[in-house]
């Protein structure tokens, strides 16, 4: 879809498809078109073979101007084609993200982030859920820290996968493709929901916490309520500072809202402080 | 030339990932050897069988043989597997060469080569696992075990790594019955411009296991980091001195493979694992 890589075709597409979503929150009855995914950000599939977007497509971020707990300021990072949204609860210290989002990978991203501005090292962490546990297994909940807004900004991020995966992951120069480390748990016989006593049954993580101590970035978990361990090794990134640090979720489809719940965050701007 | 080389060895140390990087099993086992007389039970899952536990009843005693190896007393073929077992121990590199057939070690009872003391109290039990030939058959595995006897059908708690990078803590709680296990897995997607389909697995640097009384603490080093626990520790009654040590086994019934075991710690204490 060469049209789809014109500027002003996006941005026409995508103020037509808020506009209408608009609309329809304020006329009921009125049937809105769903908006239009481009067949690059539809998810590997039995009919679907997952590839990356057009090596020259973007979005601009999003920003609401909306400080949420800790957090200074929301966005949409590489504007998904739903907009997202986020809830603090003060009673129980807990983020509810929705979002849609073809995926956190590749070249770009796609996901809403409540953020702050850090400098120096920082300590992050959070207990993760996800509000419908029949979602996309590939949907996911992150603690990021990048560079910019911007959807192919270089970072270092942890996320927990609705299956359960586990991943620390860079983009360590902007527009280029993300590399990970993953980590993937399951139990036989030890957990309920097998089919028989000898089936993998996945084990989520308890916690997940990302660490920055000068350039080196850190993943941290507790399976199992364990205390936080360090989890392989440590990924070398460089960010100049300020940077954007905070938390985010997408549901790794384009134009589909799903949310995640992280709980108990703990940051800090120093090093040694992930529990 | 000889500096490019160890430039390439520096590299290699100081890079556990790309060590780690890119190393294929064979998921379909190799025939038995001519003339093995392999129970159907006793197949590992493949593409044309579905791997099954042993009959209840069936067993096969197991054969010691009283001679001392590194820091292990003596040797045992838990389960006697159709093909015998044999170890050795170079004190030079700190490292046991295991070679095992056997079935599993997994369902209601075992066949393992086990290198072993007996011990009472806490214990830490440590090691690195090497793979003369990375390419062998994927299931095969090396634990690091706990058992009340050398029965094939012994309560028993362990860590174990596997030909495929997987790691975990096992355990038969009672005598004879199945096993339950926790698993962990480690990779990487594929490179770009690469080869490489799916999932690329990372090997662990190294495994352990304390036992302190009755709790057992699986640890890990996924890539050179300093081992760390991993998971929950899990309960498992003992009653006083228990048999401690390392084994391997193919996964193969009659197929004897080799691993290689280095750097052994196996101490009467908690907190040694390192």
């Amino acid at each position: 879809m060469w049209w789809w890589k014109m500027p002003s075709v996006r941005f026409a597409s995508l103020a037509l498809v808020l506009s209408a979503t608009a609309a329809l929150a304020q006329t009921p009855g009125v049937v809105v078109p769903a908006p239009v995914v481009p067949d690059w950000a539809l998810p590997d599939s039995p009919t679907h073979k997952q590839v990356a977007p057009p090596p020259d497509f973007h979005r601009d971020p999003i920003t609401v101007n909306k400080p949420i707990g800790i957090f200074d300021n929301q966005t949409d990072v590489g504007a998904a084609l739903a907009p997202g949204d986020a809830s603090y609860d003060s009673a129980d210290h807990s983020y509810t993200i929705t979002s849609a989002g073809y995926n956190i990978w590749y070249t770009r991203d796609e996901f809403r982030y409540l953020w702050k501005k850090m400098s120096g090292d920082v300590s992050l962490a959070a207990t993760i859920t996800f509000p419908d546990p029949n979602g996309f297994g590939d949907r996911k909940a992150a603690l990021v820290i990048r560079q910019g807004l911007n959807d192919d900004s270089t970072e270092a991020l942890v996320a927990q996968h609705g299956a359960g995966m586990v991943h620390l992951a860079r983009r360590e120069i902007q527009n280029t493709r993300i590399k990970d480390m993953e980590y993937r748990v399951g139990s036989r016989g030890g957990l309920p929901g097998g089919a028989t006593p000898d089936s993998l049954v996945t084990l989520r993580a308890g916690r997940i916490g990302i660490e920055k101590k000068g350039d080196v970035f850190q993943l941290w978990i507790s399976w199992q309520g364990e205390p936080m361990h360090p989890e392989g090794a440590p990924v070398t990134l460089h960010l100049q500072a300020p940077f954007y640090v905070g938390i985010g979720f997408t549901s790794h489809l384009a134009a589909t809202l799903s949310a995640a719940k992280l709980s108990d965050v703990v940051l800090e701007n120093r090093s040694g402080a992930v529990r | 030339m000889r500096v490019v080389l160890f430039a390439a060895l520096a590299a290699l140390a100081v890079s556990p990932v790309l060590i780690s990087s890119s190393w294929a099993q064979s998921l379909e086992p190799p025939p038995p050897p001519p003339g093995a007389n392999v129970p159907d039970w006793a197949l590992p899952q493949s593409a044309a069988h579905k791997q099954v536990p042993p009959p209840a009843d069936f067993h096969r005693a197991s054969v010691t043989s009283d001679t001392p190896i590194g820091q292990f007393d003596a040797q045992t073929d838990v389960g006697g597997a159709l093909a015998p077992g044999s170890a050795s121990y170079d004190p030079a590199s700190k490292t046991y060469t295991i070679n095992s057939a056997g079935y599993n070690i997994w369902y209601q009872r075992d066949e393992f080569r086990y290198l072993w003391k007996k011990m009472s109290g806490d214990v830490s039990l440590a090691a690195t696992v090497n793979w003369p030939n990375i390419n062998d058959f994927h299931d095969r595995k090396v634990v690091l075990i706990f058992r009340d006897s050398l029965d094939d059908d012994s309560r028993q708690i362990m860590a174990a790594q596997h030909g495929n990078g997987m790691v975990h803590i096992s355990w038969r709680p009672e005598k004879g019955s199945q096993m339950t296990d926790v698993e962990y897995r480690s990779a990487r997607q594929p490179k770009l411009g690469t080869d490489e389909k799916g999932p690329q697995t990372f090997h662990p640097t190294r495994i352990g296991i304390e036992k302190k009384g009755d709790q057992f603490q699986l640890y890990i080093s996924w890539q050179g980091e300093a081992l760390h626990p991993e998971g929950a520790p899990v309960t498992f009654k003992t009653n006083g001195p228990v048999y401690v040590g390392i084994g391997f086994t193919s996964h193969l019934a009659a197929n004897v493979l080799t691993a290689k075991v280095a750097d052994v710690v196996v101490e009467n204490a908690v907190g040694q694992v390192r």
